[in-house]
């Protein structure tokens, strides 16, 4: 039992070093593959937490190797718009001027009604008072309104 | 600066990694020497030597490898009591036991999938 509750107190200290380390205070900031990243974490650092026979290393060198090769992608994709678009996707237009991109929709895997949901959750029920809507890349779709007309 | 944290903390555990593939490589070998000798004084040694390292054994495989292949050894120093002859299936057992542990961090298409 003694061997369980040090394990898993070495562990704690090393997944929180971890996440601090990455920088990101907020899950819903997390890009994919960062999030990936800490679900996968999650995952390793388990493993010798429930069973004693795995060495503890075991779980700390996989955690050790997502952290690193995750603040080198991150890194490198900062520094590199090309790198950025590579692993982390560009945002999608999904409406301009109040049209629909179908293509841009397919190509997302989103139906008009999904999008129209996101629309409604931002107070808009009208299509042609969008201006643009943007898939971002954490998933999220950022409306802008249209200028109300007039004087 | 935390990026170049991140790639020397991977360049280091790169060469740990190879450097724990020869360190396996030429430990599990020596074992292997011993106990081919097939003397009870050789099986002693190389159960000393097994013993020695079990700091290293128990950080770098798995709990149940090292306990099962401590009894065997064990086993196989009971089989001198007995009077068994050289070749003893017990032998083999240890032999293979440690082949099994000299191949496990040997990097090939079979260990990685």
């Amino acid at each position: 039992m003694a061997i369980i509750i040090i394990r898993t107190v070495v562990m704690f200290i090393a997944l929180f070093a971890a996440m601090r380390f990455m920088g990101k205070r907020q899950l819903g900031q997390l890009e994919p593959s960062e999030l990936v990243v800490a679900i996968l974490i999650a995952d390793l650092a388990s493993h010798p937490l429930a069973d004693i026979g795995i060495p503890l290393i075991n779980g700390l060198i996989p955690v050790l190797i997502l952290l690193c090769g995750e603040v080198l992608i991150s890194g490198i994709a900062v520094r590199s718009q090309k790198f950025s678009n590579l692993v982390w996707g560009e945002p999608n237009v999904l409406i301009f001027d109040g049209r629909l991109n179908k293509r841009e929709l397919r190509r997302n895997r989103l139906s008009q009604t999904e999008v129209m949901e996101a629309l409604r959750k931002k107070d808009v029920f009208e299509l042609n008072t969008v201006s643009c809507a943007i898939l971002e890349n954490d998933g999220t779709i950022t409306v802008k309104a249209k200028a109300p007309e007039g004087g | 600066m935390k990026e170049l944290v991140a790639g020397s903390i991977l360049l280091a555990l790169c060469i740990l990694a190879i450097c724990n593939i020869f360190y396996l490589d030429n430990f599990t070998t020596g074992l292997i020497e011993l106990v081919e000798i097939g003397t009870e004084e050789s099986a002693e040694a190389a159960l000393k030597k097994w013993r020695e390292n079990d700091f290293y054994t128990h950080v770098a495989l798995r709990h149940t490898e090292v306990d099962l292949l401590t009894a065997e050894m064990y086993m196989y120093l009971a089989s001198f009591h007995d009077g068994q002859p050289i070749n003893h299936p017990n032998q083999r057992l240890v032999i293979a036991r440690l082949e099994e542990l000299r191949s496990m961090e040997k990097i090939t298409l079979g260990t990685i999938f």
